[in-house]
């Protein structure tokens, strides 16, 4: 039962770092002066601290959720997974400022209905 | 040159003058990189699962790890991620990261649909409805503006959060 908990608490955890890794992407792409086909390239070279946390929280991501199956069954922690669509909306607002209306919210909670209903 | 290009995404409905060509060519260049996104992810899950499923059964940790070294599948898999990046950098490049990551889990919809023909996995009712539910989800989302914040680089561009001032710079 503990295994469980702490499972779902290492795939939750697993989730939020996804969300900044995301989000510190985002901030890498934005922050270069490049933009289009090759905005990849430009990122790394500009921006490569935000692109240097982005990669880390995506290896850190994968090693926690690692551990985590270990655990817990996939169809468990699948669900969980979808955490990161809400954590990335609400960062990608308080964090970037961007505009997400109650039009896009109701979009991403239908999406992640739509996601769980899938996993399980 | 790029600051105009960025504005473009703040365009509402009401608001189609000269540059709507050019908005139109934002649109099209956003719509293209999620859809690319949305095949990588595709073809990264499905070699994934192919790769995992032609690895002997082996204990323990090296084993494993060695074994993953053996399966040129998951050179492809390696490759697949590097051009999801690149790739995924051109959209977030040009887009919220609210407008993209949501429509991007189409790829969810994709797997699991690719999976039923090539792996002989089924899919229930309430998997048909989690299907509409994320489509429904994908459409709403695609109405909002694709681009509301303004580039940071660019010192032209004083007030990231007002729309209005969307003539050319």
């Amino acid at each position: 039962m503990s295994f469980k908990i702490i499972g779902l608490l290492l795939v939750a955890t697993a989730s939020l770092v996804e969300a900044v890794g995301q989000l510190a992407f985002k901030r890498g792409a934005t922050r270069s002066s490049g933009s289009g086909a090759l905005a990849g390239l430009h990122a790394v070279m500009q921006s490569p601290g935000w692109i240097g946390l982005g990669i880390l929280c995506f290896i850190i991501e994968w090693a926690l959720v690692t551990v985590a199956l270990q655990l817990i069954d996939l169809s468990v922690a699948y669900p969980a997974g979808s955490l990161t669509l809400v954590a990335v909306v609400m960062l990608s607002r308080l964090w970037l400022g961007e505009a997400v209306g109650r039009r896009r919210w109701a979009g991403v909670m239908l999406i992640v209905t739509g996601t769980l209903l899938l996993g399980g | 040159m790029k600051s105009a290009h960025i504005m473009e995404g703040r365009q509402r409905g009401d608001d189609r003058n000269a540059m709507s060509w050019r908005s139109a060519r934002h649109r099209r260049f956003v719509w293209l990189g999620l859809a690319l996104a949305v095949a990588l992810d595709t073809a990264l899950g499905l070699t994934w699962k192919a790769a995992a499923m032609r690895l002997p059964p082996v204990q323990g940790w090296r084993g494993e790890a060695l074994a993953v070294l053996h399966q040129p599948l998951f050179a492809a898999v390696l490759l697949i991620y590097i051009l999801q990046f690149f790739n995924w950098m051109a959209v977030l490049a040009e887009s919220d990261i609210s407008f993209a990551q949501p429509i991007s889990t189409v790829s969810i919809v994709t797997v699991s649909l690719l999976s039923v023909y090539i792996f002989g996995e089924w899919i229930s009712a309430t998997h048909g409805v989690g299907i509409a539910l994320i489509f429904a989800g994908v459409w709403l989302i695609s109405t909002t503006p694709i681009l509301t914040t303004a580039p940071e680089i660019q010192p032209a561009v004083d007030s990231p959060a007002v729309p209005e001032r969307s003539h050319e710079l």
